[in-house]
């Protein structure tokens, strides 16, 4: 699913970010990435939605090589990438419905409008806001949400287009510790649905509550892993 | 397990969280991709009157201009088709406003000399007409010698041979050393100075204003593209292609763009079908609410160019941008 091989980051002539990263993230896996601030949490995060391609080394993902990608071929490979962020990167004017249905759109898939009367619109739109408990805010705007309903809008917006993988930085970093469980146990049930899962977190109680094999990173590079016998379990 | 299976369990571990307090209802969204950048950015709500504004400035002074060059252009081919013929009172001792044998012999030479069309013999009264305001109000005509004047017509249309002037000149000559012929050259040099400067000056305005315009809708577009950082990275991660994103800002620019010209072009083009028979009575006009082919096609022509212009410019600048942002 994901291949790093020797995979570095600098920015710039700054000293690297991320070195000799060497790592392979299975089909349907569900991954901790930990460390604390400056780690490289987030910069290899973004190499992994393509936000940024690698200063050295090789990335490879859905068995494509990342650096040998026109942008529209990366574009294409994002497609099956959801992202989750704990700012939630909401569309602060558009619905919550519309928030979410944007991928689809994107995809060039056609969306009707949302009848706000009878809450009729695109179906996988509706199902997944019912799924996530949002059914009754589908035409809310995002600013008016709490920090848990918009990271849920942030995750059915991420998972509308049923990506093999699901990216996550720091999801619960702005939801109480209830709601944060709740999420990863969303994060949970998508993963048994077959989708590879990689969050970021530098809270060790939540990788304490989860048995999920965990990769801590320090000044750039991966200083320890640890595996557990679920690592390959689909 | 199901997707719906799983929905509806997750549902009930996940719904009772907080509620909203207030969820007030967004504007109806569109079914197809529009980021409603209007409402992402108040400040642009209202832009589009400033591009009204200067459409229709720009639209008025064309159209005045091309007025103007048509009614220049009419009074061109007014004065082209005609050649006075002044024969001098007295050289055979006639007396104005009376017949003579040149002015028989003159009558007979036009009348074989081809592309001639009409000859007339203005009566002693419209010559004096035409002296009176170079003698002034006070003077007696009657008792002073005055030529005789040939409005002379030249045929018109591609087929029609042109009159040779000099070679009339030379034969009129023959009658008479005294005999004038006014092709109008003079006058026409004027007009065509007035025509050139008047175009030149449209024109100049015309690119100014079109500057103008650009400016404001890239202005905003660059502003649109600055602030909604966030709609570009949302846009980003859901895997849309650079195309599809300058597609976005492009079709925001046109709508833009389109409302502006559309309302000033509208406004410009009514005040000018209204204003023109109260500014200027005279002006024939055209076959449309008086407005010339030249004005009607620059109406349609003028705003759809801007229009094509400004939509491609946004979208190169928009694809830049956003090589430079990932």
């Amino acid at each position: 699913m994901i291949r790093l091989n020797n995979v570095s980051l600098q920015y710039g002539l700054d000293r690297p970010v991320l070195q000799d990263l060497n790592y392979e993230f299975g089909k349907g896996s569900f991954h901790f990435l930990t460390g604390v601030s400056g780690a490289g949490k987030t910069s290899l995060l973004k190499l992994l939605y393509l936000g940024l391609r690698p200063t050295g080394g090789q990335l490879a993902l859905f068995d494509r090589d990342v650096g040998k990608e026109s942008r529209d071929g990366l574009a294409e490979m994002r497609r099956k990438i959801g992202v989750v962020f704990q700012d939630f990167r909401l569309v602060d004017h558009l619905s919550v419905y519309d928030n979410v249905a944007l991928p689809l759109r994107v995809a060039g898939i056609k969306v009707p409008r949302l009848n706000s009367r009878t809450g009729k619109g695109h179906d996988t739109v509706v199902e997944l806001l019912n799924w996530v408990g949002l059914g009754k805010h589908m035409t809310a705007a995002p600013t008016t949400l709490s920090g848990g309903q918009k990271q849920r809008v942030a995750i059915a917006r991420a998972i509308i287009g049923r990506p093999s993988l699901l990216l996550a930085d720091e999801p619960t970093g702005n939801v109480d510790d209830q709601m944060g469980f709740k999420l990863l146990r969303l994060f949970e049930e998508l993963n048994r649905l077959g989708t590879t899962v990689i969050v970021a977190t530098h809270s060790q109680q939540v990788i304490d509550a989860f048995d999920y094999p965990t990769i801590s990173l320090r000044k750039g590079q991966i200083v320890q892993t640890r595996s557990i016998q679920a690592e390959d379990a689909p | 397990m199901t997707r719906n299976q799983n929905m509806n369990r997750e549902q009930a571990s996940i719904t009772q969280d907080d509620s909203v307090a207030v969820s007030p209802e967004l504007d109806a969204p569109r079914p197809r991709l529009n980021l409603l950048l209007w409402r992402a950015d108040p400040s642009l709500r209202h832009q589009w009157w400033l591009v009204a504004l200067v459409a229709m400035l720009m639209m008025g002074v064309v159209l005045g201009a091309l007025g103007l060059v048509d009614r220049l252009s009419d009074a061109k081919r007014q004065i082209q088709a005609e050649i006075t013929i002044q024969i001098p009172a007295g050289t055979q001792g006639a007396t104005a406003g009376g017949s003579s044998s040149e002015v028989d012999q003159v009558f007979s030479l036009l009348e074989q000399t081809p592309g001639i069309d009409t000859i007339r013999l203005l009566s002693l009264a419209e010559v004096q007409d035409i002296l009176r305001p170079w003698v002034g109000e006070n003077v007696q005509l009657d008792g002073l010698p005055v030529p005789y004047v040939l409005a002379v017509s030249r045929h018109l249309g591609r087929d029609a041979a042109p009159v040779d002037i000099r070679q009339l000149q030379g034969s009129l000559e023959q009658i008479s050393t005294d005999i004038v012929v006014d092709d109008h050259a003079q006058s026409l040099n004027e007009i065509n100075g007035i025509h050139r400067i008047a175009l030149i000056s449209a024109l100049g305005c015309c690119a100014l204003l079109s500057v103008l315009l650009a400016a404001i809708i890239l202005i905003a577009v660059n502003t649109a593209l600055r602030m909604q950082r966030q709609v570009l990275d949302v846009l980003f991660l859901a895997g849309a292609s650079d195309r599809f994103i300058a597609g976005q800002f492009a079709q925001f620019a046109f709508g833009f763009s389109f409302r502006g010209l559309l309302v000033g072009s509208l406004i410009s083009l009514a005040t000018y079908i209204l204003a023109t028979p109260w500014i200027a009575p005279n002006w024939a006009g055209g076959p449309w609410l008086g407005l010339s082919h030249l004005q009607l096609g620059a109406v349609f022509i003028l705003p759809t160019l801007i229009l094509i212009l400004i939509t491609a410019t946004v979208y190169q600048l928009s694809s830049r941008r956003l090589a430079e942002l990932y």
